[in-house]
């Protein structure tokens, strides 16, 4: 039984769920989730830091994408809906894509180069306004030690 | 003129109810052309919230799951007995201190424990249970049809935009004080009075609703839940009764996968580990939204 003060909060225990079910599912899914993929492709990040994101071609499967770029903003916290943005100039437009962390087409994600603003920001939307070479990262395939697709 | 639908009665036209499923699975269990199917028991679940699923195209799927809280069957009717089969399904255990003795001796007669609350299902003499059987989320297989009904949320008294989805009237223009009002009731001279069932604003939710064909994900025997994609009626913690879908195609995908009749058999010690552990969809019922058509 879970005691009074903590029926909010879910926990899984040796397959059982407990408390609230619903975060308790979702805690679940995370660790089945992060199980199904390799630790050491997936680096710690923070806002500020220069990533690079390997991830599955939804419409050719077998072929792996990637994006790169400054990392404006991270949501979810714990959550199962735990997401980043990142923001870059590409071919002459500022683009910034939304990625969910736990997604299972994501293969890999590498820390190019920690911030290195002073600025202390939870989210960095004032890049928005600011000239593209502040939010530009780019990279060469060989530094990147993401997964390949099997030939 | 009456707002009477072509199925129902004028009671039912006057609350604006109206029947769509035409080729369903009727409550004996009959469908088109008289043939006899089986109906299952339909099980009572509590919303426990709404979450997210990946499948393995890596498409995501809203799911809400149901926990089957102590489902039990207390009382089954037969033909001999009350002229027609049906179960009568209880959920969730409630102190026998807070019963009467009415109450008690009744689940005590059936071999039950003390439940919350009540349903009985109409079902097929083919689907009865001995009264006492625990039913579990194992009754369902993940990829199968289902239908669910609840009390939906309620809106209080709400105008009718919200209710009835009118259009309303210009914010400009001279439009006086009925922006958001139903305008004009009808006619003078052919009817001269407000047809029953007109559609005005009042009292809006907390409602039966049944949502029709939600295909089940996941099936967490060990925990008792069934992860259901899409959305369901009512609030959470909120009682739900979850049969096998009547429309007819789902019925027929459903017969396809093969659903445990009367219910799913006790699992042993041996097969425990293995039978309870999380069930998903198989992969060929969900489409891939990925997939590139040539032309």
């Amino acid at each position: 039984k879970v005691a009074a003060g903590e029926r909010s909060v879910g926990t899984v225990h040796r397959g059982k769920l407990r408390g609230n079910i619903r975060e308790a599912w979702e805690h679940r899914e995370i660790e089945r989730l992060t199980a199904a993929r390799d630790p050491s492709m997936f680096d710690d990040f923070d806002v500020g830091d220069q990533i690079v994101v390997r991830h599955v071609d939804v419409d050719s499967p077998g072929r792996y994408l990637t994006f790169g770029g400054v990392c404006i903003a991270k949501y979810g916290g714990n959550k199962l809906m735990r997401s980043f943005r990142l923001r870059n100039h590409v071919d002459g437009v500022g683009v910034e894509v939304h990625f969910l962390y736990y997604a299972p087409h994501i293969k890999g994600i590498q820390l190019l180069k920690k911030k290195t603003r002073a600025t202390k920001r939870a989210k960095w939307y004032f890049l928005r306004d600011k000239p593209p070479k502040e939010y530009t990262v780019t990279w060469k395939e060989k530094e990147l030690k993401l997964p390949r697709p099997a030939k | 003129r009456w707002l009477q639908s072509r199925w129902g009665s004028k009671a039912m036209a006057a609350r604006g109810m109206q029947r769509h499923v035409i080729n369903c699975v009727t409550k004996n269990g009959k469908t088109r052309g008289g043939i006899q199917r089986t109906l299952r028991s339909p099980l009572v679940a509590v919303k426990m919230g709404m979450t997210s699923a990946w499948d393995d195209n890596g498409a995501m799927h809203p799911v809400t799951l149901l926990q089957v809280q102590q489902c039990q069957v207390v009382q089954v009717k037969t033909e001999e007995s009350d002229g027609y089969f049906a179960m009568q399904i209880g959920a969730g255990n409630k102190h026998p201190s807070r019963m009467t003795k009415a109450q008690l001796c009744h689940y005590q007669k059936h071999n039950a424990l003390p439940k919350k609350r009540l349903f009985e299902f109409r079902v097929t003499e083919d689907a009865l249970l001995p009264p006492g059987t625990e039913l579990s989320a194992r009754h369902f297989v993940p990829g199968q049809y289902v239908d669910v009904t609840g009390i939906s949320m309620g809106k209080g008294f709400q105008g009718v935009m919200k209710r009835w989805g009118f259009g309303g009237q210009p914010a400009s223009h001279g439009h006086s004080l009925s922006h958001r009002s139903g305008g004009s009731l009808g006619g003078l001279t052919h009817c001269g009075r407000v047809f029953p069932g007109k559609k005005m604003a009042g009292h809006m939710g907390s409602r039966q609703v049944t949502v029709l064909g939600l295909m089940i994900f996941h099936v967490d025997p060990l925990n008792n839940i069934i992860a259901v994609r899409g959305a369901v009626p009512g609030h959470i913690n909120n009682y739900l009764r979850i049969r096998d879908s009547i429309r007819l195609a789902h019925h027929q995908h459903n017969m396809r996968l093969g659903l445990p009749v009367p219910t799913a058999e006790e699992v042993p010690e041996e097969e425990r580990e293995e039978k309870m552990a999380l069930q998903t969809v198989p992969t060929s019922f969900l489409k891939n939204p990925f997939t590139y058509k040539e032309e």
